[in-house]
């Protein structure tokens, strides 16, 4: 079965600046993978050249065994669903129009959404509980509630997979774990996930495969429970690291933090 | 992939009602649209009875009906009035109505791909090429003609070497456009300036001064079917991608991951508002304010979606343009240049909707 995402010894520079060099990932249809690392170590750029937004310099990435280069724009939106991080809202659109916005890659140049493209809006937004947004000024809405209304957008776009770039950041405790738990039933839903992120901890709640980036590249990779261990994280984050394991009844929760 | 679509089928109790107030906020948008489209052809016609000349509106529908339904009706009026209505005011209104349809329109679609309130129509140096163009031409002594020739082809000139100045990599990135814009700006502007320190001083100067400020007192019936073609073809293709400026506006990398090519459409809107403004400006001179002022108003009006929003700014901004062309023409005998009326009566509405909506969209 050909990857959902394959990545062949990738390697990104700004001008002289490498970012990272020699990356290879295989990801499967339907996995949820978190990619972990400092700052500045190229997450983001790594999401943007799966979306076919950068190109790698050396390497290739393939999307469904296609080069993702030589896919339109409009290929790349039927097939990826993107939720940035930075993001800026001009105008004060109603949220049910931010989300039916995910139509446009199945509409043409010049057309305009159908009533069934509304439709379809209105249902996505119901389905994740914020269909009493439909309604209001995007820009009047807490980041939570943004956020959610970002993710109905992608669904809108009828992906197969979704690239969230730190999809909490911004977010209270409460909202975190809310975009979190969407997160997890979409994956459920059997939808490929890529997200980063800079709390390592997400990665055991979202239970997810774990790509740990150093500041050259990939240094491990692996379910989270394999890859996240003491040693890891501390050559990840440049920094010592305890991971502890809590067990509440019939759960086990894995958690770190910095060592004191 | 159908398998999401078909589970969130599957879905659930009150969905219908949210559903329902937005179709109704769009109806009433509409609605709006409807009435609003009434307000130019009002005043096209109040236009045609005002003036010095007065004449009396049944006289007017009267020349009308014989002139352009060729009913044959007694003839009551002179000549002189036949003349005033037919080759002076109505020619004269409808340029007006044009050129306020097409910057209000180009204006709202700049303001949606650069998501910055102050982008006017002029923003990528249309205005400053055409006005180098007319004075070139002034001051080789050129024609009327010539004059329209060379602003509208500097005009178009102008937004090239903005839009070539600005691409990188392939993209034309909306921080590079504006600012290659504001730079051949000012070297159109300097190149202006140079020709107005040596134009003579005795009439050179004064008609290049004159024709920067604006006005439709030089049209001619004959100039109209050219302009008229390609303001409609520039409107045209603005409105047929009046949605994606939704999608546009939400920046250029989220527009590409929703399936635009950006580049493309950037690229159209700007060939469709570089016509459109250069044939504006080639005939009737400079007008600013138009193109920034009413789009804020328009979404004052009906909202912020490009959908309704595009095709009100076309009638509010024909209305607009003629009813301060008629003061243009009634408040002294001299006639007062329309740059003048536009940013007197622009700058103080812009400076209370920026107090309203603080700073915001509306």
């Amino acid at each position: 079965m050909t990857a959902k995402v394959l990545i062949r010894s990738a390697g990104f520079s700004y001008g002289n600046k490498v970012v990272w060099r020699d990356i290879n990932l295989r990801v499967k249809q339907g996995e949820t993978i978190c990619l972990l690392g400092p700052n500045g170590c190229g997450k983001t750029t790594l999401l943007n050249c799966i979306h076919g937004d950068l190109t790698p310099q050396s390497g290739e990435i393939q999307i469904d065994g296609r080069d993702v280069q030589k896919m339109t724009i409009i290929e790349r939106a039927r097939n990826m669903g993107y939720v940035f991080q930075e993001h800026s809202a001009p105008f004060p659109y109603s949220s049910l129009e931010v989300v039916r916005m995910g139509r446009s890659p199945h509409l043409g140049i010049f057309q305009v959404p159908s009533e069934q493209d509304t439709e379809l809006a209105g249902d996505i937004m119901e389905e994740m509980g914020i269909g009493h947004l439909a309604d209001k000024r995007y820009t009047m809405l807490s980041g939570g509630e943004r956020q959610l209304v970002l993710i109905a957008r992608t669904l809108c776009q009828e992906p197969e997979m979704i690239l969230f770039d730190e999809p909490t950041s911004h977010l209270d405790f409460k909202n975190q774990t809310l975009i979190l738990r969407t997160i997890s039933r979409l994956a459920g839903r059997g939808l490929t996930i890529i997200m980063t992120s800079h709390f390592p901890n997400h990665a055991w709640l979202l239970s997810s495969r774990v790509a740990m980036m150093g500041q050259n590249g990939i240094i491990a990779e692996g379910p989270a429970e394999r890859v996240m261990t003491e040693e890891n994280l501390s050559e990840t984050y440049g920094l010592r690291v305890k991971v502890f394991q809590v067990v509440d009844g019939d759960t086990t929760i894995n958690f770190c933090t910095p060592e004191a | 992939m159908r398998t999401t679509a078909n589970r969130l089928q599957t879905t659930l109790p009150n969905k219908q009602k949210s559903l329902d107030i937005q179709t109704e906020t769009e109806r009433l948008s509409w609605r709006k649209v409807a009435l609003l489209a009434g307000l130019p052809l009002l005043f096209l016609f109040i236009s045609l009875f005002l003036g010095r000349l007065f004449i009396d509106p049944l006289t007017v529908l009267k020349i009308l009906a014989h002139k352009l339904l060729f009913i044959p009706i007694d003839k009551t009026w002179t000549d002189t009035m036949e003349t005033v209505v037919m080759r002076v005011r109505l020619p004269r209104a409808i340029m007006a109505g044009a050129a306020g349809a097409g910057l209000s329109i180009s204006g709202a679609a700049f303001q949606g791909m650069f998501h910055n309130p102050l982008v006017s129509p002029f923003i990528l140096g249309v205005s400053a090429g055409a006005g180098f163009g007319a004075a070139l031409a002034i001051v080789m002594d050129g024609s009327m003609f010539m004059i329209q020739v060379l602003a509208f082809v500097f005009g178009i000139v102008a937004v090239a070497i903005t839009y070539f100045t600005s691409r990188i990599y392939k993209t034309t990135p909306i921080l590079m456009l504006v600012l290659a814009g504001i730079v051949v700006s000012a070297l159109f502007q300097s190149l202006l300036s140079l020709l107005k320190y040596t134009a003579d001083t005795e009439d050179k100067l004064p008609a290049i001064v004159f024709w920067l400020m604006g006005s439709m007192g030089g049209v001619r019936p004959e100039d109209l079917p050219f302009a008229l073609v390609l303001i409609t073809v520039g409107v045209i293709g603005l409105l047929l991608v009046r949605w994606r400026f939704n999608v546009l506006s939400m920046g250029d990398q989220e527009a590409r991951s929703l399936g635009i090519n950006t580049e493309l459409l950037k690229g159209m809107v700007i060939v469709c508002t570089t016509i459109i403004s250069s044939v504006v400006v080639a005939f009737c001179g400079i007008i600013g304010w138009v193109g920034l002022v009413i789009p804020h108003l328009c979404r004052m009006l009906v909202g912020p979606d490009h959908r309704v929003l595009m095709p009100t700014t076309l009638c509010v901004g024909a209305a607009y343009l003629i009813f301060i062309d008629n003061i243009a023409r009634i408040i002294s005998p001299a006639e007062v240049p329309l740059g003048i009326l536009t940013a007197l009566v622009g700058a103080p509405f812009f400076m209370y909707l920026l107090r309203k909506t603080k700073g915001g969209w509306g």
